[in-house]
């Protein structure tokens, strides 16, 4: 009884955020320590609109982004590249989907033996996203995306050819 | 003797030596040249570099969110897009 009141109040808290879009990305740092290099971003609000002032107005890519961070609540990010495969383990992301409650819907899975595993899930609000959760599990990669805020999924995904990085095509299987 | 002579004696009137006045005003001179305490410049001038000290920390700190603002924005478009194209290739 003891053991199940104190997991409902650890439960709360992550619940409630993950309602306002926000959720819980709490990586042990013995996973973060295996990692040959890593991307930890924690931007709220605040620090987000700030930052914004200092994008240019002028070139597209930071254009196009300061446009999309304006109305944000905040941007948490977790990357981290391993040097070997199996450096991690996936179910730690069933911690992250536990967060999701009914209110976040999954709206994309891609499963692949060789690349990127990715799930996308979204918070919707009206005709809007009100918060966006990306899991991405490669071999040697794993990455947790968090935004919080209105956020449009096809100007974000057309923003990946204008940070100077070509737009990939779609491998086929015989390549 | 008595006391009252005693005190007559200590007290009775006797010129300073040669030159005590000069001495007392040139001391006086002296005195009010000194420089004064520059407390409150310091102040101001500690003031000052404190300011620019935090107005730079806060810059360093703003533009490290802005490279943060960018980096996030790439992986997060590149997740997204690399999901769209899977799955535009399937729906195919």
């Amino acid at each position: 009884m003891r053991h199940i009141f104190i997991s409902l109040l650890l439960a709360i808290p992550a619940a409630a955020s993950a309602q306002s879009g926000r959720i819980n990305i709490d990586i042990p740092p013995s996973l973060a320590a295996k990692a040959a290099e890593s991307v930890d971003v924690n931007l709220d609000g605040a620090m987000l609109r700030l930052a914004a002032k200092f994008l240019s107005d002028d070139e597209s890519e930071e254009h196009n982004v300061r446009e999309m961070v304006r109305k944000l609540d905040g941007i948490y990010v977790r990357s981290y590249e391993f040097d070997e495969e199996g450096a991690y383990d996936r179910s730690f992301l069933a911690n992250i989907r536990a967060q999701l409650g009914s209110d976040w819907k999954r709206i994309v899975t891609v499963q692949s033996r060789r690349s990127d595993n990715v799930e996308i899930y979204a918070q919707p609000r009206g005709e809007t996203i009100a918060g966006l959760v990306i899991l991405s599990a490669e071999p040697r990669e794993l990455t947790i995306v968090n935004i919080v805020g209105p956020i449009d999924l096809d100007k974000l995904a057309s923003l990946e050819g204008q940070f100077g990085i070509p737009r990939m095509t779609r491998r086929s299987k015989h390549e | 003797m008595d006391i009252e002579s005693e005190l007559s004696h200590l007290l009775r009137r006797t010129e300073p030596p040669p030159g005590f006045a000069e001495r007392v005003l040139t001391r006086i001179d002296v005195e009010h040249r000194r420089p004064r305490r520059r407390g409150p410049a310091r102040a101001l001038a500690a003031a000052a570099l404190i300011a620019i000290a935090l107005g730079g920390w806060g810059l360093h700190v703003t533009l490290r969110a802005r490279d943060e603002v960018m980096t996030a924005m790439r992986i997060a478009s590149q997740k997204v897009a690399h999901a769209q194209r899977e799955v535009r290739g399937v729906s195919r």
